[in-house]
C-alpha cells in the first residue's frame, strides 16, 4: 500500500532545492499589476516617512521602517513593499559611505527576502517596483548575501595623550 | 545730496537724419519731463544700445557731488548736465527688465559715455556687483574709476571678447565713449552696434566646481564613514567600491577640473565646518577654513553646523581674528592664529540670504555673489535650511531669524536679473535624496526630499540649483533646472557647465559628480575613472595642522572648585551604574544647554567614564573632559510624553537593566538626569519588574522646574546617539518622537559649557531615594 512520505522527507527535498537552485530564480513568479500597485504605494509611503531621517541618523531611518512594518495593516506585499524601500533607501546611502547604511541595508535586505519568498516574486519584478538601476540593485543585493556587512564598530584613535572613539 | 539738473537732448552721437522728426517727438516729451540747465557741473550724453537702442529707458547718473535723473530717446540716447558735480560718474539705465551700467570720465566738463551689455561688463571687471556698487557709489567710489583702472577693464573685456571668438571692428575703438549708432526699427546701426548683436548670441562656457558637507574633514575619512564611494563598473554589476576624500586629493582634482576652463568657480553649499574632526575642531575650525582657501573655494552658503558655535563664531571665520582668549584656550600659535600668529579668517564668501539678524534687519552675511566671465555674469545666492534653529544649539542662532527659502530666493534672483546678472544659481544648505546605487547615476531616480517644494516655488530668474545637507549624491533635472550634490566629507565634487550667452542667459547646463579617487591607496579603478595623487603642498598644510592638534589635549578649558566624580562603588574608583553621580549630572546639564532647544538631559551612566579630581588651582584640560566623554556621540533630541518619561525612569530598575548592574542601590541602572528634573524612588518596590511594569518611582515626585510632571504632555528630551537608539536597554528612548541628531558632538558640548560655567562646582542631586 503507498504510504505518504513523511514531512521530513519534503522537507529535506525543500532543503536540497534550496541549495541546488539559484534562490533568486525560486522566486519565479512576477508581480500582478495590482500586486504591484500596493508594494510601489508602499514603498512610497516608506519613503515618504522615512527616508528623510537617514542622513541625520542612520538608526532613526531603520526604527522609522520597523514602527511602519507593526502599524502598516498586514498584508505581505504591503510589507514587501517598505522592507524593500528600507532596503533600497539604504543602499543609496551605501554608495557614499554614510555611517551604519550597510548595516540597515543588510537589515531590510534579509526583511524583503522573508516576505518575497513567501510570495514567491522575482527579483527583476520586485526591483521594478521602484526607480534605479536594477541590474546594480540586484547585483548589490546577490553580494551583501554573500559577505555580510560586520557588526559597526568603533576603534579607540589616539592622537598624543587624547582618546576618542572612531569608527573602524 | 544736490538736487538734480537735467536737460535732455538728442542723441549727441552720429544718427540718420530720418530718424529725425521721430526722435524729436522723444526729444520733446522728454524735454517736459523738466528739468533745467546748470553748465557749472558735467554734462554726459551717450547712447543706451543692447544690439537694439533701449528706448523710454529710466538713467541715473551719479558724480562726484551731484546726481541726476532722467529718460532715454527712442533712438536710446540721453544727455544730461549734473550741476556742481564732477567726474568721474556712473551710469545706470534700466529698461525695466535689466539694468546697464557705465561709467563717465573726461578732463574737460564734457563727457561721452555710452551704456550697453560690454560696458556693463566693463564695470564688472571693477566691481562685479554692478548695481550694488552703482547703489553705493559715492564720493569714496571714484576711487575705482581712476583712467588707468577703467582702461584696464576695457582692456579686460576686449580679451574676453578675443577669448570667446568674437573679431572687434577696426572701427570700434572705444567701449565707452566710440561711435555708436543703435538699430531703431529696421534701420541698422554702426559697427558697435553689430558687434552688441554679435555678443548677445555668443556663448560663454562656465564652469562650476560644486562640494557640499566638507565638515572640516581635511584628512581622509574613514573607509566606513564617507571614505568610500561605489561607482558603476561595466565589468561588476554591482559595481566597485573605491577609497576617495582627503583635502589633499581634493586639491588635485579641483586643480585638475579648473585647469579644463579658465571661467571658473569653487563653490559650496554649507557645512564646511563643524560637526568636524578633531584636527579641525581643536582648531577652532581654523585649519578647515585655511584648507579650503588654499583649495580655492570662492564663494559657499552657510549650513546648519556653521552656526554650531554662535553667529560671532561664524562671523569670526569669514573676518578673520584670533579666537577669544580664555584660560589656556586661544592662545596664539598654540591652539588659534596658527599662520603667523594670524587667523586671517575665509577667503571664500560666505552667503546668508535667508538669516536675518532681528536686531539690524539685516542678513547675518551677504546674500548674493557675482562673478564676471568675460562676456557673461553668474550670480549665486546662498542660504541656509530654513529649519536650521530645529538643529543647533539655540544659543548659536539667538537673535537670528532663518526665514522661508523659496520666497527669499526668488526676490534676489528677480533682482539680479534685473541688474543685468546672466545666470542665477543657487546655493542652497538644505537637499534630496534619490535611489541611486553608483555615483553619477543622471537618471536621477527616486528623488525626493525637503528640497523638492523649494524647487517647485522657484521662478524662471533661477537658473540652476546646488545643494547639500542630505549627504547625499545627484545630478538631477528637475522640471527643467539642474539640481546637484555631491555626498559629504569631500569625497566628490559636482563638475558643472554651463554655457551663458549675455543676450539669453543660461542655455545649457550639465553636470557630472567626479569622484575624488586615491590613486596611491585604490589597487583598482573602475573604467572611464581616474585617480589623482595628493597635492603636495595642501598635503604638507595638512600634517602639519595634524601634527599640532597631537599636542594640544593638555589645553586648559576651565576649572573646577572640588573634584567632581561619578557615582563610585564604595572603597574603589569604580562607577556605581546604580546611583546618581555629580559628574553624570554635569554631562546631563551639559546636553541640555548644548543641544537644540530642550526640557530635560539625560545620559546612560556607563557614558560617564571619569571623574574629574580638583588638583590645585583645579585647572581642567581638554584631555581631561575627553577622558569623561571620550565617545565622540552626537546629540540627539526627541519628544518623549510624561507617560513614556515614567517608562523609561521605570526602565531603570526592571528586567534586564535589574541585573545589568550592582551597587549601592543593589542592581539597576540609574540614568543621570539635568538640573530641574527631581523626583524620588524606592527600593521597597521591586527591583526587577518585567517590563513595562516597574513601580519603583515616588507617586507626584517627578517634577521638572517643581511642576509635576504632566503624563499627556509632551517634554523634548535631549540625549546622545547611543541612549537615543535604545542603548543599555532604554527603549523607551526608541518611542521619541519628532528626532533630530543635531550632529553636536558630545565633547564639543561639553567643552562649550565648560568655558560657559567655569568654575564649575558639583550639582546638587536631583534624585531622592527614600528608604
Amino acid at each position: 500500500m503507498f504510504k505518504f512520505p513523511s514531512m521530513n522527507f519534503y522537507r529535506l527535498g525543500a532543503a536540497l532545492l534550496m541549495v541546488l537552485i539559484p534562490h533568486a530564480s525560486l522566486y519565479a513568479r512576477s508581480l500582478t499589476a495590482s500586486e504591484r500597485q500596493v508594494v510601489a504605494d508602499a514603498a512610497t509611503l516608506a519613503q515618504t516617512q522615512c527616508y528623510r531621517e537617514i542622513y541625520r541618523d542612520t538608526y532613526a531611518y531603520g526604527q522609522c521602517l520597523r514602527e511602519l512594518l507593526k502599524t502598516e495593516p498586514s498584508n505581505a506585499f504591503r510589507s514587501m513593499g517598505i522592507a524593500y524601500f528600507g532596503f533600497a533607501g539604504a543602499l543609496s546611502y551605501v554608495r557614499v559611505s554614510q555611517l551604519g547604511a550597510d548595516q540597515m541595508a543588510a537589515e531590510f535586505l534579509k526583511s524583503y527576502r522573508g516576505f518575497q519568498k513567501k510570495l514567491t516574486i522575482s527579483d527583476a519584478s520586485l526591483c521594478a517596483t521602484l526607480p534605479g538601476n536594477c541590474e546594480n540593485r540586484i547585483a548589490q543585493a546577490l553580494k551583501l548575501e554573500a559577505s555580510p556587512v560586520k557588526l559597526s564598530t568603533l576603534r579607540m584613535r589616539c592622537k598624543a595623550q587624547v582618546c576618542r572613539m572612531e569608527p573602524e | 545730496m544736490k538736487t538734480p539738473q537735467i536737460f535732455f537732448r538728442l542723441a549727441s552721437s552720429p544718427f540718420k537724419p530720418r530718424l529725425a522728426g521721430l526722435l524729436a517727438l522723444g526729444a520733446v516729451v522728454l524735454a517736459g519731463c523738466g528739468g533745467g540747465t546748470n553748465n557749472s557741473g558735467v554734462s554726459i550724453s551717450g547712447v543706451a544700445a543692447t544690439g537694439a537702442a533701449m528706448a523710454n529707458a529710466s538713467f541715473a547718473i551719479k558724480c562726484v557731488g551731484g546726481t541726476a535723473l532722467g529718460t532715454t530717446g527712442l533712438d536710446g540716447s540721453y544727455s544730461a548736465n549734473v550741476g556742481n558735480a564732477s567726474f568721474p560718474c556712473l551710469i545706470e539705465v534700466s529698461d525695466g527688465t535689466r539694468k546697464l551700467h557705465s561709467i563717465a570720465q573726461s578732463s574737460t566738463q564734457v563727457a561721452t559715455a555710452h551704456v550697453t551689455p560690454l560696458t556693463e561688463q566693463l564695470v564688472g571687471q571693477l566691481s562685479a556687483d554692478t548695481a550694488a556698487f552703482f547703489a553705493a557709489y559715492a564720493d569714496s567710489g571714484a576711487a575705482l574709476l581712476t583712467p588707468d583702472k577703467v582702461l584696464a577693464a576695457q582692456s579686460a573685456v576686449f580679451a574676453a571678447l578675443k577669448a570667446s571668438g568674437v573679431t572687434l571692428p577696426v572701427s570700434v575703438t572705444g567701449l565707452i565713449d566710440g561711435t555708436l549708432t543703435a538699430k531703431v526699427g529696421t534701420v541698422a546701426g554702426n559697427d558697435y552696434d553689430r558687434l552688441l548683436d554679435t555678443v548677445a548670441v555668443t556663448p560663454v562656457a562656465v564652469k562650476l566646481i560644486a562640494l557640499n558637507d566638507f565638515h572640516g574633514n581635511i584628512e581622509p575619512p574613514a573607509a566606513s564613514n564617507g571614505g568610500t564611494a561605489f561607482l558603476p563598473d561595466t565589468t561588476k554589476p554591482a559595481g566597485t567600491a573605491v577609497k576617495v576624500g582627503g583635502a589633499a586629493y581634493l586639491a588635485t582634482v579641483i586643480k585638475n577640473i579648473k585647469a579644463k576652463n579658465p571661467n571658473n568657480i569653487v563653490v559650496g553649499a554649507g557645512d564646511m565646518i563643524g560637526a568636524s574632526p578633531f584636527t579641525s575642531n581643536i582648531t577652532h575650525e581654523e585649519a578647515a577654513v585655511d584648507i579650503l582657501n588654499q583649495i580655492g573655494l570662492e564663494v559657499t552658503s552657510v549650513g546648519n553646523h556653521e552656526f554650531d558655535k554662535g553667529k560671532l563664531e561664524l562671523l569670526r571665520m569669514q573676518n578673520g581674528g584670533c579666537y577669544p582668549a580664555a584660560g589656556n584656550v586661544g592662545i596664539v600659535g598654540v591652539d588659534t592664529c596658527l599662520v603667523n600668529g594670524q587667523f586671517p579668517g575665509a577667503k571664500y564668501k560666505y552667503l546668508s540670504a535667508n538669516v536675518v539678524d532681528t536686531a539690524s534687519g539685516k542678513t547675518l552675511l551677504p546674500a548674493t555673489y557675482i562673478k564676471q566671465f568675460g562676456l557673461v555674469s553668474v550670480g549665486f545666492i546662498g542660504l541656509t535650511l530654513q529649519g536650521t534653529p530645529n538643529v543647533v544649539t539655540a544659543s548659536g542662532v539667538a537673535g537670528l531669524r532663518f526665514d522661508e527659502e523659496s520666497a527669499v530666493i526668488n526676490a534676489y534672483a528677480t533682482q539680479m536679473k534685473a541688474n543685468g546678472v546672466s545666470a542665477v544659481v543657487v546655493l542652497i544648505h538644505q537637499g534630496g535624496q534619490t535611489l541611486a546605487t553608483t555615483l553619477n547615476d543622471q537618471s536621477c531616480p527616486g528623488l525626493s526630499g525637503d528640497i523638492l517644494p523649494i524647487m517647485d516655488k522657484l521662478n524662471s530668474k533661477v537658473d540652476m540649483v546646488v545643494s547639500g545637507h542630505t549627504h547625499q549624491e545627484y545630478v538631477c533635472n528637475y522640471k527643467g533646472k539642474l539640481l546637484t550634490s555631491t555626498g559629504f566629507y569631500g569625497g566628490a565634487v559636482s563638475e558643472i557647465d554651463l554655457t551663458i550667452t549675455p543676450g539669453k542667459g543660461l542655455t545649457a547646463a550639465v553636470a557630472n559628480t567626479v569622484p575624488v579617487i586615491q590613486a596611491d591607496t585604490n589597487s583598482y579603478i573602475p573604467a572611464g575613472f581616474t585617480g589623482v595623487l595628493k597635492d603636495p603642498v595642501i598635503d604638507a598644510a595638512v600634517a602639519r595642522y595634524t601634527k599640532l592638534s597631537s599636542g594640544l589635549s593638555n589645553l586648559m578649558v576651565g576649572s573646577i572648585t572640588s573634584s567632581i566624580n561619578r557615582a563610585l562603588l564604595a572603597g574603589t574608583t569604580n562607577r556605581d551604574e546604580t546611583a546618581e553621580g555629580a559628574m553624570g549630572g554635569v554631562l546631563a546639564d551639559t546636553y541640555l544647554l548644548g543641544g537644540p532647544a530642550a526640557d530635560i538631559g539625560i545620559i546612560n551612566p556607563g557614558g560617564v567614564r571619569a571623574d574629574l579630581t580638583f588638583v590645585a588651582p583645579g585647572s581642567v584640560t581638554y584631555g581631561n573632559l575627553l577622558t569623561v566623554a571620550p565617545f565622540g556621540n552626537t546629540l540627539v533630541s526627541l519628544n518623549l510624553t510624561g507617560a513614556q518619561l515614567v517608562r523609561l525612569l521605570e526602565q531603570q530598575w526592571e528586567t534586564p537593566n535589574s541585573t545589568a548592574k550592582t551597587g549601592i542601590n543593589g542592581g539597576g541602572r540609574m540614568l543621570q538626569v539635568s538640573k530641574g528634573l527631581t523626583y524620588s524612588w524606592s527600593v521597597s518596590s521591586l527591583l526587577g519588574a518585567a517590563p513595562g511594569m516597574g513601580n519603583r518611582l515616588a507617586p507626584g515626585t517627578l517634577k521638572l522646574n517643581g511642576i509635576a510632571i504632566d503624563p499627556a504632555k509632551t517634554y523634548r528630551i535631549t540625549t546622545n546617539n547611543f541612549l537615543a537608539d535604545g542603548g543599555d536597554n532604554f527603549t523607551v528612548m526608541t518611542k521619541g518622537t519628532s528626532r533630530v541628531n543635531s550632529g553636536v558632538i558630545d565633547m564639543d558640548a561639553f567643552v562649550a559649557f565648560f568655558r560657559a560655567n567655569t568654575p564649575l562646582s558639583p550639582p546638587t542631586p536631583r534624585t531622592t531615594r527614600v528608604d
